[in-house]
C-alpha cells in the first residue's frame, strides 16, 4: 500500500514490503531499495541501506514522525496537502508555514507559535506592500514581525494589542491586489 | 556554612546549582511557576515552592514571592542563577533586608557595574579603553538621533539593565533608529523590567572576549582567564570557547589585569564577568560587566578544574579565596554549544512545544548541562535554552572533534534546535582556523538552511514506516532489539493481534 509522505520540500509515494527475515523492500517514487532492519524497538532503529549500519531515532507527533540521525532531524508528514510554499527562510515563510496545513486561504496572517500581540501596524482598508510588517508578536521574550506575503489590501484586522494568540488564529487578512490569489 | 539555599531560577541553571548544593551537603529549595509544575529542575531539589502564574513578572521576577518562599522554607541564602533577578540590585537589597544572604555581589557593587552606562563611567581615569558610546542613556528619540550622528553609523541600541541580546539592535541608517529604539526598549522592559536604552558604536569584526573574575570579602580579586564568545547571532552567544584562539599569555595577562582592575574599582565581591571587545589589531575595549554567573561558565570550569557555584557559595559564606593567580593558567581547550529551542531555518524563531525524545551525549570530556527530559513541555514564557553541551580536550582540534561527536549523538526530537547549524559551524574552515569574530555567523552562515540530503530523507522515510509499524511490516523480525531495550533478552519475537507475543 502506497503512502504519500512529505519530507523536506518534496512529497513522495512510499511503500514497504517485507522481503525475508530482517529484510524490507522500500520503494520511494517507484525506485526500490533493499533495506536490512538490524534491530528495531520503540524510538530506536538500526538499519542498513547498503552503506553500513545507521542508527536512527524516531518519535511520533500529530503530523507524522520526527526522525533523527547524527545530529539532524527531519519531519516526515503524512497525507500532506498540496500548497505553494514561499522560499524557506524568507520573511513570509514563518507565518505562511503556519497557515499551511490549516486550510486557511493565502493572505491569512497567523502567528507561527503561541505568542502575544505587541503591536498592530495596519488598519482595515490599508494598502500594503509585499514584505510589509503588519503585526508584531512576542514569544519567549523575542519580538517577531509578521509581514504581508504579497502586495494587497488589508481586508480585516482581528489582532488586539495584549491578546494571546495561537497558530491558526487569523490576526490580519490581506487580499491580493486585483483580488486574485497570488504567491 | 549555609544549611539551606533557595535557587531563584529554572531550567538547566537551576539543575546545575542544585547539584553543587547537594555535593556540599546544603539542602536545595527550588521554585517553579505553574508552567513548570512538572519541570526537571524540581527533581534536583529537596523541596519545591510554587510561585503560581507562569508570567515571569508574576513568578520568577517577583522578588517579594521569592524572598517569602525562602523565608517560609527556612533558607539562609538565595542563589539567583542567571537572567531573571540575578542582576537586580533591588532584589539583592530585598534579600539582604530580609536577613538572608544573596549569593552574588553586594547591591552597591551590582549597581555600580550592572548598569552599562554607569560601569563605563567607573573606568574614567583608569587607562582602560572603553567602546565609544553614550555616557548617559536617553529615552528621548531626538537625543538618541543626535548621539548616533556623533558616533557615526552603524550604531547599536543596547539595554542599560541587562544583556543576552535582549533589547539589542544594530541600526545602519538614521531612518531605522526610532523604530529600533522602540522595539529594543520594549524587549528590555519585558526581559529586565527596565526599558532604558543607550547607544554604542559598532566596531568592525571584533572578537568578544570576556574574563571570569572572583572577588572575596577581603577584597582579593582574581581572574580565571578568558572565554571567547564571538560566535553570536543577533548578539546572542551560541558557541563559546576557552582559551581564546586570539590570546597569547602576554595579552591574557594584560586583559586579565584590566578585568581585575575593573572589579576592584567597583568593590566587586563574588563571581562576575568583565567583557571586552578585541580588535584584529590586538587592542581591547571594555564593554560591560555581568554581575552574575554566566551561561557559558562551564568552559571556565573545565579549563581550571574549579566549581564556580561552589566558589560563589564559599565567598558568600565569608570564606576568603585560597587560590593563587599563578596557579590558574588554562589547561586544555573547551568548547560549549548552546542548544536552544529555536529554528535556524526560520530566522531562529522560538520553537516551544513538547520534547518527544531526548538522549544526551556521553563520554570522556563531555559535559551536558540540561533542564529537559523526554516528555517535558518547553513553555513559551521563558528563554528557550534547553541544554549546553560543553567538551574538554587537550587541544583545540581535539575539542572540535569531540564537540562534533557530542552534538551528533545528542538526540532531541519535538522542538527545533540549531544542532545541525552548529555541526556545520564546527566543521567549517574559518572556525577550524580560529578566525572567529562577532559577525562570523552572519558572514558565513547568514541565510543558512538545512541541506537537502537524499540519503537522510530515505532514512527518515524508513524511520517513519518502522515507527508506525505498518501492518505490512509485521513480518519483519528485528533479529535483535536495539541496544538498551527491555526486549533484548527475548530473542526474535512477533507481536500478534491482541497484544500477546510469541517466539518467532
Amino acid at each position: 500500500m502506497e503512502e504519500r509522505l512529505r519530507v523536506g520540500e518534496r512529497v513522495r509515494l512510499v511503500a514497504a514490503q517485507p522481503d525475508g527475515p530482517e529484510r524490507l523492500r522500500l520503494a520511494i517514487d517507484g525506485s526500490a531499495l533493499e533495506v536490512r532492519v538490524v534491530a528495531s524497538s520503540e524510538g530506536t532503529h538500526l538499519v542498513d541501506l547498503g552503506g553500513g549500519q545507521e542508527s536512527i531515532c524516531t518519535a511520533r507527533c500529530a503530523e507524522g514522525t520526527w526522525v533523527w540521525h547524527r545530529g539532524r532531524a527531519r519531519l516526515v508528514e503524512r497525507a500532506p496537502r498540496e500548497r505553494t510554499a514561499p522560499e524557506p527562510g524568507s520573511r513570509e515563510a514563518a507565518p505562511a508555514a503556519a497557515a499551511r496545513g490549516t486550510g486557511l486561504p493565502a493572505g491569512s496572517i497567523t502567528p507561527p507559535m503561541p505568542a502575544q500581540v505587541v503591536a498592530v501596524l495596519v488598519a482595515e482598508g490599508q494598502a500594503v506592500a509585499r514584505g510589509e510588517p503588519l503585526v508584531v508578536v512576542s514569544a519567549m521574550k523575542t519580538e517577531s514581525q509578521l509581514v504581508s506575503p504579497f502586495a494587497g489590501r488589508v481586508r480585516s484586522v482581528a489582532a488586539r494589542v495584549g491578546a494571546r494568540v495561537r497558530p491558526g488564529e487569523v490576526l490580519v487578512q490581506v487580499e491580493p491586489e486585483g483580488g486574485r490569489h497570488a504567491g | 556554612m549555609f544549611r539551606k539555599i533557595l535557587v531563584a531560577n529554572r531550567g538547566e541553571i537551576a539543575v546545575r546549582v542544585l547539584r553543587t548544593l547537594r555535593e556540599m551537603g546544603i539542602r536545595g529549595v527550588a521554585v517553579h511557576s505553574d508552567a513548570d509544575r512538572a519541570a526537571p529542575h524540581l527533581e534536583a531539589a529537596d523541596e519545591a515552592v510554587s510561585l503560581g502564574d507562569p508570567e515571569p513578572a508574576a513568578s520568577y521576577l517577583d522578588a517579594r514571592k521569592i524572598v517569602e518562599a525562602a523565608r517560609r522554607t527556612g533558607c539562609e541564602a538565595i542563589h539567583p542563577g542567571y537572567g531573571f533577578l540575578s542582576e537586580s540590585a533591588d532584589f539583592a537589597r530585598a534579600v539582604r533586608d530580609a536577613g538572608l544572604t544573596f549569593v552574588g555581589p553586594p547591591p552597591e557593587a551590582m549597581a555600580r557595574v550592572g548598569n552599562k552606562v554607569s560601569a563605563r563611567r567607573l573606568l574614567q581615569g583608569s587607562g582602560i579603553p572603553v567602546v565609544p558610546g553614550m555616557v548617559e542613556p536617553a529615552p528621548d528619540p531626538a537625543r538618541l538621533a543626535a548621539a548616533a550622528e556623533e558616533l557615526g553609523y552603524p550604531v547599536m541600541i543596547k539595554a542599560a539593565a541587562g544583556g543576552g541580546g535582549k533589547g539589542m539592535r544594530v541600526v545602519r541608517a538614521p531612518a531605522e533608529l526610532a523604530e529600533a529604539a522602540r522595539r529594543g526598549a520594549s524587549e528590555a522592559l519585558a526581559a529586565f523590567g527596565d526599558g532604558t536604552v543607550y547607544l554604542e558604536k559598532v566596531l568592525d569584526r571584533p572578537r568578544h572576549v570576556e574574563f571570569q573574575i572572583l572577588g572575596d570579602v577581603q577584597g582579593r580579586v582574581l581572574h580565571l582567564n578568558e572565554r571567547d564568545c564571538s560566535v553570536q547571532r543577533r548578539h546572542q552567544k551560541i558557541l563559546e570557547e576557552a582559551p581564546s584562539p586570539a590570546l597569547d599569555p602576554e595579552l591574557r595577562r594584560r586583559m586579565g589585569e584590566a578585568a581585575v582592575e575593573v572589579a576592584r574599582r567597583a568593590g566587586y565581591v563574588n563571581a562576575g564577568t568583565v567583557e571586552f571587545l578585541l580588535g584584529e589589531d590586538r587592542r581591547f575595549y571594555f564593554l560591560e560587566v555581568n554581575a552574575r554567573l554566566q551561561v557559558e561558565h562551564p568552559i571556565t570550569e573545565l579549563t581550571t578544574g574549579l566549581d564556580l557555584v561552589r566558589c560563589q557559595i564559599e565567598i558568600a559564606a565569608g570564606i576568603p579565596l585560597a587560590l593563587r593567580q599563578e596557579d590558574l593558567a588554562p589547561r586544555g581547550h573547551a568548547i560549549e554549544c548552546r542548544v536552544y529551542a529555536e529554528d535556524p531555518a526560520r530566522g531562529f524563531l522560538p520553537s516551544p512545544g513538547r520534547i518527544l525524545l531526548v538522549r544526551e551525549p556521553r563520554g570522556p570530556g563531555i559535559r551536558c548541562d540540561s533542564g529537559i527530559a523526554t516528555g517535558c513541555e518547553v513553555p513559551m514564557h521563558y528563554d528557550p535554552i534547553l541544554a549546553k553541551v560543553a567538551v574538554h580536550a587537550p587541544t583545540r582540534e581535539a575539542a572540535i572533534a569531540r564537540a562534533r561527536r557530542a552534538l551528533e549523538d545528542f538526540v532531541i526530537l519535538g522542538v527545533a534546535t540549531p544542532i545541525e547549524l552548529l555541526l556545520e559551524v564546527l566543521a567549517s574552515e574559518p572556525f577550524r582556523s580560529g578566525r572567529t569574530h562577532t559577525r562570523f555567523l552572519e558572514e558565513h552562515f547568514g541565510s543558512w538552511q538545512p541541506r537537502t540530503d537524499e540519503a537522510l530523507e530515505r532514512l527518515a522515510l524508513l524511520g517513519h514506516l518502522l515507527e508506525r509499524g505498518r501492518g505490512s511490516l509485521r513480518g519483519v523480525a528485528p533479529g535483535r532489539a536495539a541496544p538498551a531495550s527491555p526486549w533484548s533478552r527475548l530473542g526474535a519475537w512477533d507481536v500478534a493481534g491482541g497484544g500477546t507475543w510469541k517466539r518467532g
